[in-house]
C-alpha cells in the first residue's frame, strides 16, 4: 500500500525548467491583423535566376516564336483571300516577317456613318443604363476610339499606320512583351512564399501562354483588317493588343496564390507573429 | 514637336506608375515579411479615458439602428461614453429613431441640424463645440463597430503625441453581388497591407474619417473642420501632420461597413472621395513640402497620398494620348507595353491598391476562393478611373472658384440589408 502511495512522486519527476510557450503559438492561429507571410530575402531573391532562365529562352526562342506568328497570319489570311506580301524587317537580335495586306478603303460617308452611330451608341449607352457601369465604359471606350479614327481618318486622310507598319508594330510589340513580362511577373513572384519551381514556373506559364496568344491574335487582326478597313485598327491595338497580354498574367497569379493559400491554411504554423 | 510632346507625357504617365509601383512594392513586402509596429490594445490594465462619440447622419434610417444598437451594446463603461449622433436635415425616420435611443439612454445626446449649413463637416463642427470629452471617436452611420472597438481606438490616446488614430474598415456586405465582393477586395489590400505598411515604417498613415478618432482640443485649435471640403478625413490627416502630431492605425479595430451596392451609388461616393481629395491636394501640397515637423521620407509619401487621385485622370490621359499618337502613327511601343500592363495591375483606386497589394491582404486574412476574384479589379478600371476624373474635375472647379461643394450622400442599402 505504502509503494502504491508514493507511485505518483515517482512518475513525476520534477520538471528542471519551466514548458516553453513555443507549442502554443503554433497551435494558435494569429489573428489576422497580426499574421506574416513566410517569405525570406533569400527566397524573393531565388526570382531573380528563375527571371533569367525565362529571358534566355525567350531570346532563343523568339525568332522560331516570330516566324510562326507570321506564318500562322499568312495562312489565315490566304483562307479569307486576303492578298499579303511578306517582307523581312531586322530588329534587335531576330528578323521578323511583317507583311503587306489588303485594307478596304472607306470613303467619306462610311467614316460620317461610322461617326454617327458610334456617338449615338454612346449617347445611348449612357442613358440606358440596365448594363453594368464597367461594361458601358468599356464598350463606350471601343466605340469613342473607333470613332475618333474614322474622324482622323476624315480629317487627313489616311492612319499613321498602313498594314505593313502595323503589322511590323504587331511583331515588335509581341517580341518586347515576351520580353518584359517575366521582370513584370518576377516582380509579383518575388513578393510571395512561393518555391523556386513554383516562381518559376508562373513566369513560364504566363509568358508560354502568351506566345499562342499573339500568334492567334495577329492573325486575327489580319483577318478583320483585310475584311474591313483601318477604322479598327487603334481599337484593335489600344484595347486587345498589350492591355490583352496582360490581363492572363493576373488570371495566373490568383490561380498560384489559391495554392499558397492551401499550403498555409495546411501549414498554420507557418503564420508569423508580429 | 506635337508628336515629340505626346510621347514624352506617355513616358511621364508611365513614370509616375513605376514610383507606385515601387512604392507599393515597398508597403507589400514590409507588411507580408518584416516585424510589425505594436498597436496600444494591449495596454490592459491602463486607465480608460472618457469618449465622446460622434455619428454624422443625413437619412440613415435604414442603417442607423443597427450603429446604435452596437454602441450601446460597447463593452466601454457607460459613464465614460457621450454619443451624439448628428440628424444633419434628415427627411427620413432618422430624426424620429435617434429621439427614441436618447429617451432610453442617457449616455445618447443627439442632435437635430434643422436648417443651416450640412454635410459631414458642418455636422463634425456642431457636434465638437458640444462634446464633453477629449478623445472624440467618429462613425459614420453605417458602420458597425464591435463590443471592444471604442476601447481599442481609444487607448491609443493615452500617449500624448497621438493626435488621431484609424481603424480598419471591413465590409459587411461582401456577398452582395460582384461589386461588394470587388469593393472588398480592395478594402484589404488599402487597410490589411497599405495602412499597416505605412503606419510599420512611420510613414503617413490615414485618418479614415469613419472608424477613427482625434483629440478634440487639438482639432478646435487647428479652426475646426474646413467647411469648403468633402475630404474632412484626408484634410485632418495632413494638417496633423503638418503640426507634428502623430497619426496611428490600428489594424487590431476592426469595424463593419456597408460598401455601395450600385454602380451609381458607388460612382457618386468615389467621385466626392476624389472631389475633396484632390481638393486637399492642391490646398495642402504646398505647406506639407515646407513642413519643419516631417522626415522627407514622410513628405514624399504625404505627397503622393495626396496625389493618388490625381493618378486616374493620367492614365486616363495616357490612353487618349496613346490613341492620338497610333493616329499618327508614332506610338512608342515600350512604353505602351509598360503602360499597359501597370493599367492592369493598377486596377483598384479607391485606396489604390494595386493587384499583388490586394492578392497579399487576402492572404494575410486566410481567404482563399476570393482570390479568384482578382482578375475582375481589371473590370473596375474604366469605371474607377471615369469617376475618380470626373471628382478630380469638380476639384479643380471647387479650388479655382472657392465654391462649396453639395455632399452627394452614398445610397445605403440597409433595408434590403435587412430583409435580406
Amino acid at each position: 500500500m505504502s509503494t502504491r502511495a508514493s507511485e505518483p512522486n515517482v512518475s513525476k519527476p520534477t520538471p528542471s525548467k519551466l514548458p516553453s510557450n513555443r507549442g502554443l503559438r503554433e497551435i494558435i492561429t494569429p489573428h489576422r491583423s497580426y499574421r506574416r507571410l513566410p517569405v525570406t530575402s533569400t527566397g524573393a531573391l531565388t526570382t531573380i535566376p528563375a527571371v533569367i532562365v525565362v529571358e534566355i529562352a525567350v531570346i532563343l526562342c523568339a525568332q522560331k516564336a516570330l516566324d510562326l506568328m507570321s506564318w500562322f497570319a499568312s495562312l489565315v489570311a490566304a483562307n479569307e483571300h486576303i492578298a499579303t506580301r511578306p517582307f523581312p524587317d531586322p530588329f534587335l537580335f531576330v528578323t521578323t516577317r511583317p507583311m503587306t495586306f489588303a485594307m478596304r478603303h472607306s470613303d467619306w460617308i462610311e467614316l460620317c456613318a461610322v461617326i454617327v452611330i458610334c456617338v449615338l451608341a454612346v449617347l445611348a449607352l449612357s442613358i440606358w443604363t440596365k448594363i453594368a457601369a464597367p461594361v458601358r465604359f468599356f464598350i463606350n471606350l471601343n466605340l469613342l476610339l473607333i470613332a475618333g479614327a474614322a474622324l482622323y481618318l476624315l480629317l487627313v486622310g489616311r492612319l499613321g499606320y498602313d498594314s505593313a507598319a502595323f503589322s511590323t508594330l504587331m511583331l515588335r510589340t509581341a517580341l518586347f512583351t515576351w520580353l518584359i513580362m517575366p521582370i513584370f511577373v518576377g516582380l509579383f513572384a518575388s513578393l510571395f512564399p512561393f518555391t523556386l519551381w513554383q516562381r518559376l514556373l508562373f513566369i513560364v506559364i504566363t509568358v508560354a501562354y502568351d506566345v499562342p496568344l499573339s500568334i492567334v491574335r495577329y492573325a486575327l487582326f489580319v483577318a478583320i483588317l483585310g475584311k474591313t478597313s483601318s477604322i479598327a485598327m487603334t481599337d484593335l491595338y489600344l484595347v486587345f493588343g498589350p492591355l490583352l497580354d496582360a490581363i492572363p498574367i493576373i488570371c495566373f497569379f490568383s490561380l498560384f496564390l489559391v495554392q499558397v493559400a492551401r499550403s498555409l491554411e495546411e501549414r498554420r504554423a507557418v503564420w508569423g507573429w508580429l | 514637336m506635337v508628336v515629340t510632346l505626346l510621347q514624352t507625357w506617355t513616358w511621364v504617365v508611365v513614370a509616375i506608375m513605376v514610383v507606385y509601383a515601387f512604392r507599393h512594392w515597398r508597403f507589400t513586402w514590409n507588411r507580408i515579411s518584416a516585424r510589425q509596429r505594436p498597436y496600444y490594445q494591449d495596454l490592459l490594465d491602463s486607465e480608460l479615458p472618457p469618449v465622446s462619440i460622434i455619428v454624422p447622419m443625413h437619412n440613415e434610417a435604414a442603417v442607423a439602428k443597427k450603429l446604435l444598437d452596437s454602441l450601446v451594446d460597447s463593452n466601454y463603461p457607460r459613464e465614460l461614453l457621450d454619443v451624439i449622433p448628428v440628424d444633419d436635415q434628415s427627411g427620413d425616420a432618422t430624426p424620429a429613431l435617434v429621439y427614441e435611443y436618447a429617451q432610453q439612454y442617457s449616455f445618447i445626446q443627439p442632435i437635430y441640424n434643422l436648417q443651416g449649413e450640412r454635410g459631414k463637416a458642418a455636422a463634425l463642427n456642431r457636434a465638437l463645440s458640444l462634446a464633453k470629452n477629449e478623445i472624440v471617436l467618429v462613425f459614420d452611420a453605417d458602420y458597425t463597430p464591435g463590443r471592444d472597438l471604442v476601447r481599442e481606438l481609444a487607448m491609443a490616446f493615452i500617449d500624448p503625441e497621438v493626435g488621431a488614430v484609424m481603424g480598419r474598415v471591413v465590409p459587411r456586405n461582401n456577398a452582395v453581388n460582384l461589386l461588394t465582393r470587388l469593393l472588398s477586395l480592395e478594402r484589404s489590400g488599402g487597410y490589411q497591407v497599405d495602412q499597416q505598411a505605412r503606419y510599420n515604417l512611420d510613414l503617413f498613415p490615414q485618418y479614415g474619417g469613419t472608424v477613427g478618432g482625434f483629440r478634440r482640443s487639438v482639432v478646435m485649435e487647428m479652426g475646426g473642420f474646413d467647411a469648403l471640403t468633402l475630404a474632412e478625413d484626408t484634410d485632418l490627416t495632413v494638417r496633423l501632420f503638418i503640426n507634428g502630431w502623430r497619426v496611428l492605425y490600428a489594424n487590431r479595430a476592426e469595424c463593419y461597413e456597408e460598401v455601395p451596392e450600385n454602380w451609381n451609388a458607388r460612382f457618386t461616393q468615389l467621385r466626392r472621395w476624389a472631389r475633396g481629395h484632390n481638393r486637399a491636394f492642391f490646398v495642402h501640397i504646398v505647406p506639407l513640402m515646407l513642413s519643419k515637423k516631417l522626415s522627407l521620407v514622410q513628405k514624399i509619401d504625404g505627397a503622393l497620398l495626396l496625389f493618388i487621385y490625381t493618378v486616374p485622370p493620367i492614365l486616363l490621359s495616357g490612353i487618349v494620348v496613346n490613341a492620338l499618337l497610333f493616329y499618327m502613327g508614332a506610338i512608342p511601343v515600350i512604353p505602351g507595353i509598360i503602360f499597359a500592363f501597370f493599367v492592369v495591375a493598377y486596377n483598384a483606386f479607391g485606396n489604390f491598391a494595386p493587384v499583388f497589394e490586394v492578392g497579399a491582404a487576402e492572404l494575410l486574412d486566410g481567404a482563399r476562393e476570393r482570390l479568384l476574384l482578382l482578375p475582375y479589379l481589371f473590370y473596375l478600371f474604366l469605371f474607377n478611373s471615369w469617376a475618380v476624373t470626373t471628382g478630380a474635375i469638380d476639384a479643380l472647379g471647387d479650388f479655382i472658384k472657392t465654391r462649396r461643394a453639395n455632399w452627394d450622400k452614398t445610397k445605403r442599402a440597409g433595408a434590403a440589408d435587412a430583409a435580406r
